[in-house]
Formats: C-alpha cells, sequence, structure tokens
C-alpha cells in the first residue's frame, strides 16, 4: 500500500519535472513540525486519560454506558474513544495510543479504534474554527447533521470492522 | 472547551482515586504516561515526517491544481448556491484534506466560509460544507499509521481501506441529512 502510494507520487513528480528529494525534505520539515507540535496536546491528553483509566473511572463508566453502545457491534473498549471523538483530536489520538498500548497495535480493538478515530474529526473544533471565523452565529441544522455523520461513522466502523476481522 | 475537559478529566480521575485510596499508583501511572507520551511522538515522527514529504511531490507536481479545476463542477452543483471564489477554495480545503494536510486545509476552508457572504445564519452551502468538513475524508490516516508503525505492527496500513468506508460512511450521511433537513427550512 505504502509502496504504491510512493510510486505513484514519484511518477507524479518526475513526469511533472518536480525536485523530488527536494520536496520529500521539504515535507519532512513540515512533518517534523506537525510531530513536535503533537507533543505538548498529546501529553495534555495522554495523562489526563491514564488519571481516568488508573482510577478506575473509564471503567466504570464504561460499564455503564455499554448498553446503549452494545448495538454499534464495536468492541467496548473503544467506547470512551467514541465519545471523545467529536470534542478533541489530540484526546482522540492519545485515546487510540492507550488503546494500542494495552491490547497491542494489531489486536482487533487497536484496529477498531484506528477505524473509528479515521471515521470523522473533531466536531465541534472544526464548527468553532469555521463559524468564528465568518461571524456565523446561527448554524441552523450543521449540529445535528454533523452528529448524525459522527454517528454514521461509528455504526460503519462497527460494520467495517466486523467484516474486516 | 478542551479546558475544561481536560480539568473535568484530571479532577475527577485524582478524585477518584484518592477516594479509593491508590493515589500513589495513580501518581506513578500520571508519570509513565507523560514519558509514554514522549516515547509515542518519537517512534512515529520518522513516519510521519515520510508520508509529510513524500505527499509534498503531490503539491508541487501541480496535481491539487488540476483537481481543484475538475472538482470545482460537481462540488458547485452539490453545495448550489456558494460563489466560484468560494468554490476553489472549498476545494483546496477537501484535497488537502483528504492528502491528510490538515493545517493546510484550514485557511482555505475559513476563506471560503468569509467568501460566502452572509448575514450572522449559515446558508445551505456553509452548513453542508461544514458537516463535509466535521465527518472528515481521509485518504491515508497517516497519524494513525504511524501510530501502528510505532508500536511495531505488523501491517501498519491495513486500516486505510477499512478507515476509507467508514469516513466515506460518515460523510455521506451527513450530506444526506443536510439535504434533508435544508429543504424544511
Amino acid at each position: 500500500m505504502t509502496a504504491v502510494f510512493v510510486l505513484v507520487e514519484l511518477l507524479l513528480g518526475v513526469v511533472k519535472k518536480v525536485n523530488c528529494a527536494n520536496a520529500v525534505m521539504q515535507g519532512a520539515k513540515e512533518g517534523m513540525k506537525t510531530a513536535a507540535g503533537i507533543l505538548p496536546s498529546l501529553l495534555c491528553m495522554l495523562t489526563a486519560l491514564a488519571c481516568l483509566r488508573a482510577s478506575g473511572l473509564t471503567e466504570h463508566l464504561t460499564r455503564l454506558l455499554a448498553p446503549v453502545f452494545s448495538w454499534m457491534g464495536l468492541p467496548l473498549a473503544v467506547l470512551p474513544l467514541f465519545l471523545l471523538r467529536p470534542l478533541s483530536g489530540s484526546a482522540s489520538i492519545a485515546m487510540v495510543e492507550e488503546l494500542i498500548a494495552a491490547f497491542g497495535p494489531d489486536s482487533p480493538e487497536a484496529v477498531a479504534a484506528c477505524v473509528l478515530c479515521a471515521s470523522g474529526d473533531t466536531l465541534f473544533y472544526v464548527l468553532a474554527v469555521y463559524t468564528g471565523a465568518c461571524n456565523v452565529t446561527k448554524t441552523r441544522h450543521t449540529v445535528p447533521c454533523a452528529l448524525f455523520a459522527w454517528l454514521c461513522g461509528g455504526v460503519a466502523a462497527g460494520l467495517v470492522w466486523r467484516l474486516a476481522l | 472547551m478542551v479546558n475544561g475537559m481536560y480539568v473535568c478529566m484530571m479532577l475527577a480521575g485524582i478524585g477518584f482515586a484518592l477516594l479509593q485510596g491508590n493515589g500513589q499508583a495513580l501518581g506513578s501511572e500520571l508519570l509513565l504516561s507523560a514519558r509514554r507520551a514522549l516515547d509515542t511522538v518519537w517512534n512515529m515522527a520518522g513516519t510521519l515526517m515520510f508520508f509529510c514529504g513524500v505527499t509534498e511531490i503531490l503539491r508541487e507536481s501541480g496535481w491539487m491544481d488540476a483537481w481543484t479545476k475538475r472538482l470545482r463542477k460537481p462540488l458547485g452543483r452539490l453545495l448550489g448556491e456558494a460563489p466560484d471564489e468560494a468554490l476553489s477554495d472549498m476545494c483546496m480545503n477537501l484535497l488537502c484534506n483528504m492528502l491528510g494536510m490538515g493545517s493546510a486545509a484550514t485557511p482555505f476552508g475559513i476563506s471560503a466560509m468569509q467568501k460566502m457572504a452572509c448575514d450572522g445564519s449559515a446558508s445551505n452551502a456553509m452548513c453542508l460544507f461544514l458537516v463535509i468538513n466535521t465527518s472528515s475524508v481521509q485518504l491515508m490516516p497517516t497519524t494513525l499509521i504511524a501510530l501502528r508503525a510505532a508500536a511495531g505492527s505488523a501491517n501498519p496500513e491495513s486500516i486505510v481501506l477499512p478507515s476509507l468506508l467508514a469516513t466515506l460512511a460518515s460523510t455521506l450521511g451527513g450530506i444526506a441529512a443536510c439535504k434533508l433537513l435544508e429543504k424544511k427550512a
């Protein structure tokens, strides 16, 4: 997959006479900034999530909400991730990392977590940034539709995850 | 909002742990997770840099401009009433998001929103654009692949296709809901 992805981009670069090596270095520099930029927010959210988990609250909450969630067909361990996804991007990434560390990167739980995390974006953050930038105060049907999309993502992640196993 | 979340999570966790008398375990868990944050970023930085690097070729090859031209018409039909300059920005925004360049996408999105003049109430086109953006359409979930690679996964990219299907479903669901509700208003 990665090999094909890279091959396509390289061929395109050669055809369009792009200085490929230079472009990769430029892009890698951006990637370095991204990675460094993730660290503070990841640290913040990873410690908060660890706090919830070590205290046993995550487990209690998951058990409490399990009946509402079980029809989606996803493993119970990813329930906190499903709830966090629309609220905070770095908390979601931190939660995926928690699940990968707990179950292993190729475990069903970790795969479900990745698919679920990729199924949506940080709904409320995106809304806040975009509406704030252009003085929109009435978002009309945006929030219900976005929440519906979030739910669709969860259901689809459940379906796809069961098929992929 | 992030602040509220953080404070609530920390207070609830620490309070609950102290009540149960395992504050000591929580303390060491906190410090351990702080170290894990650094380990994670350190381990995934290489993969992330690699993907960002290769994607840059795509950007410099003019692929995005070509696709912006191609996507403008269908997107215009979907949105209905957006002005032309806003449409190009929206195409760029969506393409950047697809390639996982979220930080490059945001300025285009903001500029598109600003070009769709409004009186404080979002137009149908704005609502639809926002919903598409909140549901994310990413071709390569590079951060997640990097996380899996960092943890030593045997096949870190195996999530690409399932992820694509899931995010496609969420986006289509959002578009359908928008189209249904916008007529009522």
